[in-house]
């Protein structure tokens, strides 16, 4: 798990994973890599530090969380990118 | 020409009395007040469009909620200093010179409350004045408490009236369990030995075998299917990225135009929800435009007419808490929490806490959809014991479903070595918006509500990854100590595709 980094899609109302409304990640950190740092990607298009997840574990039944490939995610990002520049 | 008057009176149409009422004693056009005064400001109030924030009457011709003056309610009054009907004894002149002061005052007062897990009446939390019509907002003030009298005088199209509730008696409703330290009633009610005397042999493991009638019963009801779940969540493997991160303290959020980190302001307590003058809204670090603010007002007014309590602070047969009410009487076994009623609606800071997370975390969304999507602005919560509790959640269900609600979203987390229960969230149609209902023993409830400030600190971004590590273990540790029900590892997730 050290070393790791999931993301997941964040699926609010009449979205799906492929084309979801935010992204989060859990990634590992201190000293041993065992410790969660959850964030979600902001429309700076910088992670920050976010509860999504940890409610999420907590029974939230808003949004889903749909866990999603280091690959899908960048590509989600850089859609974003280009569709945020242009003023969308 | 028919002036604004005659087309407030069109708007409302036989189906007003209300108003019609009110209006009944004044003598339109005979008599003229003052340019200026409270009875000219009343008026001309009045004559705005229904719906306006500064009339005092909302768009389907209601009288909008009497504000209650907050400090009356959060502190004991000496009773020399109480009128006889719980009048301000200020005059009307006072009440107009101050009233901006009361809100913020108001506003204060609510976070005060909710920190010391004390109540606030929920049309009073939710109708701090903004700061972007804190004149307008004033003047509704007074001309709500001038008129109170005369409103509780109309003809009432309902059946009952609860008195005002104790203001040590209301939650802070955030959370995931509807959460808030125990007012007295359920203090008394969560006190009861109950859950503390049950026979822990009689739930099964977590992880057990379900004997097949519990399962019989859920895969047999036909109207949802945990199939549909298990679709949804294999769409992409798990990440195999083995960079090296490393460790770093959290940043603070970043500065932009619209939702800057926010810097408290030296003049007033961090804690405290201030809106300001252009309408804006912050609290907790959460920031919300004057824009998104209003979004938030007008979605949780929604969520306040779904409800269902009218403007005299009861119900009738309409709305969503008479509706669970309803369904509870038909429950074979289990109940509501006894303060439903107090705790149903989100508060306004509350929500609006909520709604500036969502915005944060969905850029792809904009704040109009996401104040939708707050599903906990009415919210729930059913409380078996464990013998019952499969069945009668089941049978909770079935009851929801057969008052036309319909379910979106239902997740068993019984499994969780945290948070223990079962959350769903429903739409009703007839006001196009979801509400969450919560499942629960006696234990699990207690164990939420002792463990609510965990879960907050364990869900602001603000905590450090290793302290929130250790608040989510020792929120484990006290949840472990939570009987799991029999069959009700059974019941499955749900997610309503579309």
């Amino acid at each position: 798990m050290p070393g790791d980094i999931i993301y997941y899609a964040l699926v609010g109302a009449g979205r799906t994973a492929q084309a979801p409304s935010g992204l989060a990640r859990r990634r590992y950190a201190g000293p041993d890599g065992q410790v969660p740092v959850d964030e979600a990607l902001r429309r700076e298009l910088t992670w920050e530090p976010d509860s999504a997840i940890a409610e999420w574990e907590f029974g939230e039944v808003g949004a889903d969380l749909v866990e999603i490939s280091e690959a899908v995610a960048a590509r989600l990002a850089a859609g974003w990118r280009v569709l945020w520049d242009d003023g969308g | 020409m028919p002036g604004a008057q005659d087309r407030w009176g069109q708007l409302a149409g036989p189906g007003a009395p209300m108003h019609e009422a009110i209006n009944a004693d004044r003598p339109y056009g005979v008599e003229q007040p003052e340019r200026g005064s409270i009875a000219d400001l009343r008026r001309r109030m009045e004559r705005l469009p229904p719906g306006h924030p500064s009339s005092p009457y909302n768009d389907d011709m209601t009288p909008k909620p009497p504000i209650a003056r907050l400090k009356d309610l959060e502190l004991p009054l000496h009773s020399a200093e109480q009128s006889s009907n719980g009048a301000d004894p200020r005059s009307a002149h006072d009440l107009a010179e101050d009233g901006w002061a009361d809100a913020r005052a108001a506003s204060a007062s609510s976070t005060r409350a909710s920190a010391a897990g004390s109540t606030i009446v929920a049309a009073a939390s939710s109708n701090g004045a903004t700061g972007r019509n804190h004149v307008a907002s004033t003047l509704g003030m007074t001309e709500q408490l001038l008129t109170r009298d005369r409103l509780v005088t109309a003809d009432e199209p309902y059946e009952t009236a609860e008195e005002p509730q104790d203001a040590a008696g209301e939650p802070d409703d955030d959370g995931p369990d509807g959460s808030a330290e125990g007012t007295d009633g359920t203090s008394d009610w969560l006190s009861t030995p109950t859950w503390a005397d049950t026979d822990l042999g009689a739930a099964d493991d977590p992880g057990g075998p379900a004997s097949e009638d519990d399962e019989a019963s859920w895969n047999t009801t036909g109207w949802d299917d945990a199939s549909s779940w298990d679709d949804a969540t294999d769409l992409d493997g798990a990440s195999s990225d083995e960079a090296d991160h490393e460790w770093s303290e959290p940043e603070p959020g970043a500065d932009t135009l619209t939702h800057a980190t926010i810097e408290a302001d030296p003049g007033r307590a961090a804690d405290e929800p201030f809106t300001g003058p252009d309408g804006s809204w912050e609290w907790n670090g959460r920031y919300l435009t004057p824009d998104e603010s209003r979004v938030a007002d007008g979605a949780l007014g929604r969520c306040r007419i779904a409800e269902g309590r009218n403007v005299f602070g009861g119900y009738g047969h309409s709305g969503l808490t008479p509706a669970m009410r309803r369904i509870e009487a038909q429950l074979e076994h289990g109940q509501l929490l006894p303060d439903t009623e107090i705790r149903a609606l989100k508060s306004a800071d509350n929500f609006k806490e909520k709604l500036a997370d969502l915005i944060l975390r969905h850029p792809d969304k904009s704040a109009e959809e996401l104040a939708l999507e707050v599903h906990d602005g009415i919210r729930y919560t059913f409380i078996f014991d464990a013998e019952h509790y499969a069945d009668g959640t089941l049978q909770a269900h079935s009851r929801l479903k057969g008052s036309g609600f319909d379910l979106e979203v239902r997740r068993n987390c019984w499994q969780s070595p945290e948070y223990k229960g079962i959350n769903s969230r429903w739409r009703d149609p007839a006001h196009d918006l979801v509400f969450e209902v919560q499942f629960h023993t006696m234990a699990s409830w207690d164990v939420s509500q002792r463990a609510h400030s965990l879960y907050e600190a364990i869900t602001d971004p603000a905590t450090p990854p290793e302290e929130r590590a250790r608040l989510r273990s020792i929120y484990a540790d006290m949840s472990a100590a939570v009987p799991v029900p029999r069959g009700c590892t059974t019941i499955p997730d749900y997610r309503k595709e579309g």
